[in-house]
């Protein structure tokens, strides 16, 4: 085994470690965790398995075998990435339509709490009609992707 | 028939309320939504004060995101009309019954004011790499939506209830003009222009600088071909 590569399997080993104590602290959840924990058990896998990693290197066409467990180190890190993207677009989308349902909430309960008047709903200072009309719940949307099916984009 | 407007406002303290009072008096049936986009002056303060109702987001999403707050509001109060109207004054409420009148008349569920027929008359002029780049994406969506489309920028709009249903689910972020008409078109909406004057901006100061225009173009481009992919030619508007 090269230099190269027990360098490489004690820091995937440490990654791995440092991963289970995210977790455990629970500061990071298990379903972002899994693919960290698939790359780096890979490294250290290949690095100790160094047959398998030679057969996958020459199946590669990689002359030095090291090479080719980094080039999948690689890959897992660039996957990661992606998946993070993508969980980061879904969380501001929530985030936008949280705001925007708030900022909503607020002015309703403004408008609301006017009404009533400030002693409360004992004493009610709009109209019955009215409050009942503040009070009920928006029109149900159909859901977007089958009233307008040909926009098959947004999930949130 | 329920008529709102939707004005969005970031930082103009200095021309909403002219804004709101204006279209007060053009249309004193209508109500008038003011999305503050989380601004840091006392646009929410002048808003109120001319009488609009005032939907206050705690922090700025930028325009799509203030402008679908809009939508969602008038989906959700069943309004059967929402125009969109600047806050910063460049949009001229007296040119608000020309949208709606072609709104309520045509088959048309997005009526988009354009500014370029008027233009001499009202002495708007903007720069050459900006005509330019409005040219391109005037071109492309034109090809898209099925017919000419002058002014793809234009944020000066009137949507049915199909309209606002469809803004309420889906509002395209960022610089959302020219994607929400295609995005319109994709969903088997009916887009129609008409000409009215603009003014120069009231107050406040524009965003738009080189960098942010050439950011501006490659993601509107890359949002109109995301959009665009799985076209089935020949089956337009047939989703709707």
């Amino acid at each position: 085994m090269t230099r190269l590569l027990i360098v490489g399997v004690i820091t995937s080993a440490a990654l791995i470690i440092a991963i289970l104590a995210l977790i455990r602290t629970r500061r990071l959840q298990e379903r972002y965790a899994i693919l960290w924990l698939i790359a780096a058990s890979g490294v250290v896998v290949f690095g100790l398995w160094t047959a398998a990693l030679e057969g996958l290197a020459d199946a590669l066409g990689i002359a030095y075998p090291p090479n080719a467990l980094f080039l999948l180190g690689a890959l897992f890190a660039i996957g990661v990435l992606l998946h993070t993207s993508v969980v980061i677009t879904r969380l501001s989308n929530q985030t936008q339509t949280l705001a925007q349902r708030l900022a909503m909430a607020e002015e309703r309960l403004r408008e609301l709490e006017e009404r009533v008047g400030p002693d409360g709903l004992d004493e009610p200072g709009g109209d019955e009609a009215t409050v009942e009309k503040v009070l009920r719940g928006a029109p149900q949307m159909t859901r977007g992707r089958r009233r307008f099916p040909r926009l098959a984009r947004s999930r949130d | 028939m329920k008529l709102l407007a939707i004005v969005p406002a970031y930082n103009e303290e200095g021309a909403v309320g002219d804004v709101v009072r204006e279209i007060r008096h053009e249309w004193p049936d209508g109500e008038i939504v003011v999305i503050d986009d989380g601004s840091g002056d006392a646009t929410s303060q002048v808003a109120a004060l001319a009488g609009a109702r005032v939907v206050r987001l705690p922090f700025n999403l930028g325009i799509g995101g203030a402008v679908q707050t809009g939508y969602r509001i008038a989906w959700d109060e069943g309004f059967d009309v929402a125009v969109q109207i600047d806050g910063d004054g460049q949009h001229r409420p007296d040119q608000l019954p020309k949208l709606i009148a072609r709104l309520t008349e045509g088959p048309e569920n997005l009526v988009v004011g354009t500014r370029f027929v008027a233009e001499e008359a009202s002495g708007f002029r903007s720069s050459r790499s900006r005509r330019g780049g409005i040219k391109i994406l005037s071109w492309l969506v034109s090809r898209i939506v099925g017919h000419r489309v002058t002014d793809t920028t234009s944020g000066f709009r009137a949507a049915d209830r199909l309209a606002i249903e469809l803004f309420a689910a889906h509002y395209p972020h960022d610089y959302p003009e020219v994607e929400a008409i295609v995005m319109a078109a994709r969903g088997g909406l009916q887009v129609a222009e008409v000409p009215v004057s603009m003014r120069a901006r009231a107050a406040g100061e524009s965003s738009i600088t080189p960098l942010r225009s050439a950011y501006y173009m490659v993601k509107v481009l890359l949002a109109i071909g995301v959009l665009c992919i799985g076209r089935r030619p020949g089956r337009e508007g047939a989703g709707a």
